[in-house]
């Protein structure tokens, strides 16, 4: 399963898996912002352990999510970035926004 | 231990379906591997080609199926040449759409694209004629690793 979820109070954690790319970036998307609503979560946490691959397309998630939690005074955690997607984040120097944690 | 002392060459055409940025990256990376390359640069050349072939998919063929060229070239000075060519809409602004944040796409493009590919790659250029299509060239250099024999 590319994405699952688990929760403990009220803090979420997103665990990806495989490609993040456009092709999978929809669904991921869908998925991850369809479950902040319903959590309530303050604090996401968005484990990245088996992803393998991410471009551009990732931080459309990470932002979309980082506002989605900013209108509740949330928090977005990034853990066990694999350094290629570090030095993608970084591109875009969103290592300056988000908290980020690599394997 | 590989070594270069010809030049070589690929040429794929693909349909511009989503599910094909997969093959695109991973085909790059497994004919850069004649190179001996480190795992960074793998992972640079995966992610210029998936940004370079996401953003004929999404901006060159928006309403429809097209077909999308990839051609890669190896040279014996270590470097690779990386083109990716289509015949969809164009770019109206080239300027701008290196802009970082500037996206035309939906709401899972992030705008990033080109400022990705200009920071993983060694050389990057774009042409593009409004109805004709574009052409994304990005060129990477790779280094010498102790005990590989290189010409």
């Amino acid at each position: 399963m590319p994405l699952y979820f688990t929760k403990e109070n009220r803090h979420l954690t997103a665990h990806f898996s495989g490609e993040i790319d456009h092709h999978s970036a929809k669904d991921f998307m869908v998925s991850l912002c369809r479950e902040l609503d319903q959590s309530l979560a303050k604090l996401l946490t968005i484990d990245c352990r088996e992803v393998s691959f991410m471009d551009s397309s990732a931080i459309a998630i990470f932002l979309r999510s980082y506002h989605q939690l900013s209108t509740v005074d949330g928090q977005l955690e990034i853990v066990n970035l694999p350094k290629q997607g570090l030095k993608v984040l970084k591109a875009a120097k969103l290592d300056k926004l988000l908290s980020i944690k690599t394997s | 231990m590989p070594n270069i002392l010809h030049s070589n060459e690929v040429t794929f055409t693909f349909l511009s379906r989503s599910a094909n940025e997969g093959f695109a990256r991973t085909a790059a990376a497994c004919f850069a591997a004649q190179l001996d390359p480190t795992l960074e640069e793998i992972g640079d050349i995966k992610t210029a080609v998936s940004e370079a072939v996401t953003n004929a998919i999404v901006h060159a063929y928006p309403e429809n199926l097209g077909k999308i060229t990839m051609r890669l070239r190896l040279f014996p000075d270590r470097s690779l040449e990386i083109l990716i060519r289509d015949k969809g809409l164009g770019i109206k602004d080239i300027e701008k759409a290196k802009t970082p944040l500037f996206t035309t796409g939906n709401e899972e493009r992030s705008g990033m694209g080109f400022t990705i590919m200009e920071s993983f790659m060694d050389k990057l250029s774009v042409t593009s004629k409004e109805g004709k299509g574009s052409s994304i060239r990005m060129v990477k250099r790779f280094s010498h690793r102790a005990g590989a024999n290189f010409s």
